[in-house]
């Protein structure tokens, strides 16, 4: 190291030049001396550093290889990945269901449940137990019938109670 | 900038010859590497991190990247610059963040730190005031160029070196340094000025 120290009091005009003012404080910065154990230090550092990677083991069963790790994550992003295709592909978007023609009523036997798919919350829920209602055909109604199979009420309230109008069929 | 004549370059490839594993070749290698620059590393690091276990853990960091690397050594041509260009970097990246620490009264510190042998106790206030001001007027100088100009300083280093160190030619190194060295001097006659107006 260079023994000439910085003094400000014996500074001249020649020592300034542009620039290079700054070369002495950046050469004493530059020179200053590392500790003495140093070296002792960072062969401990290394040494330990080599023997590290024997110590871990137990851990080394746990997980032996950084390959497990990654297998494990690839893993849990297909089943992530799967089970988001799979409720893509049971619900069709939005968009899509616009132009699709109406859906057909559930029948019993079909639903998205019985699928395998999941409910949307606003779905109508038909149990698969009850069979649906078969209502007859109405009768054809005649022209003018209708008015005399149904009587008024009025004619209902003047007639008197004992009057029936229907046999009676004897005992 | 002065080049000082090339340094004696050993590769690591001589090593091997002499053991015969090529895990107590690189070992041996490693070890010689830490005896031999262990210094440099030190100093590089602490001209920028301005901090004596930082510049060490530096130091240490640095040797356990060689250690994790160390079946390509055989390669490596010039060890010096090569372990130079790892300090470095180990070096910014602590840098970067550490970015929130302030650094006023590091700088303050470090000027009282250089070595001012045989001046009187007023003389080696009026040095340590004057490093300061070269200290902060570094500071406040671009990046590139403020790099440029600490590694510099080292009289190991040549300009081709420094080049290699950050990855550029070497005369982007010597324009980086004509301005580096410009604008200090600005900075530098600028609070000059200042002081003398103030008193």
């Amino acid at each position: 190291m260079s023994e000439k120290f910085y003094n400000p009091t014996h500074e001249t005009h020649e020592t300034h030049e542009p620039g290079h003012e700054a070369d002495e404080t950046l050469r004493l910065l530059a020179e200053l001396p590392p500790p003495t154990d140093l070296t002792d230090r960072v062969h401990q550092r290394l040494a330990h550093a080599r023997v590290a990677p024997e110590r871990r083991g137990f851990w080394s069963l746990w997980l032996p290889a950084q390959r497990f790790q990654f297998a494990a994550v690839a893993v849990l992003v297909v089943a992530v990945a799967g089970s988001m295709w799979s409720v893509h592909r049971s619900h069709p978007p939005a968009n899509g269901a616009q132009n699709a023609p109406a859906a057909a009523p559930a029948t019993p036997g079909t639903s998205p449940a019985d699928a395998g798919g999941f409910h949307s919350a606003g779905a109508e829920r038909v149990p698969p137990t009850l069979h649906p209602l078969r209502v007859p055909p109405a009768p054809k109604k005649k022209p003018g019938a209708g008015h005399a199979a149904k009587p008024s009420p009025k004619v209902l309230a003047a007639q008197p109670a004992g009057t029936d109008m229907t046999p009676k069929s004897n005992p | 900038m002065e080049i000082p004549a090339t340094s004696e370059k050993k590769p690591l490839g001589h090593f091997d010859a002499a053991v015969g594993s090529t895990s107590e070749a690189s070992a041996v290698a490693i070890a010689a590497l830490v005896d031999e620059y262990a210094g440099t590393l030190y100093r590089v690091a602490y001209s920028v991190l301005r901090n004596a276990a930082d510049a060490e853990d530096a130091v240490q960091e640095t040797y356990l990247r060689v250690l994790r690397h160390r079946d390509g050594l055989a390669e490596i041509r010039d060890p010096r610059v090569w372990l130079v260009r790892i300090v470095w970097n180990v070096v910014l990246d602590r840098k970067r963040r550490a970015k929130t620490r302030p650094e006023t009264d590091d700088i303050a510190d470090l000027a009282r730190m250089l070595p001012a042998t045989g001046l009187t106790a007023e003389e080696r206030v009026a040095s340590a005031q004057h490093h300061e001001h070269v200290l902060r007027a570094v500071s406040q100088l671009p990046e590139k160029e403020q790099r440029v100009l600490i590694l510099s300083a080292f009289e190991e280093l040549s300009s081709v070196e420094i080049a290699q160190v950050l990855g550029t030619t070497e005369s982007t190194i010597r324009s980086r340094l004509f301005r580096a060295r410009r604008l200090l001097s600005a900075l530098l006659s600028q609070a000059k000025s200042q002081l003398g107006s103030a008193r």
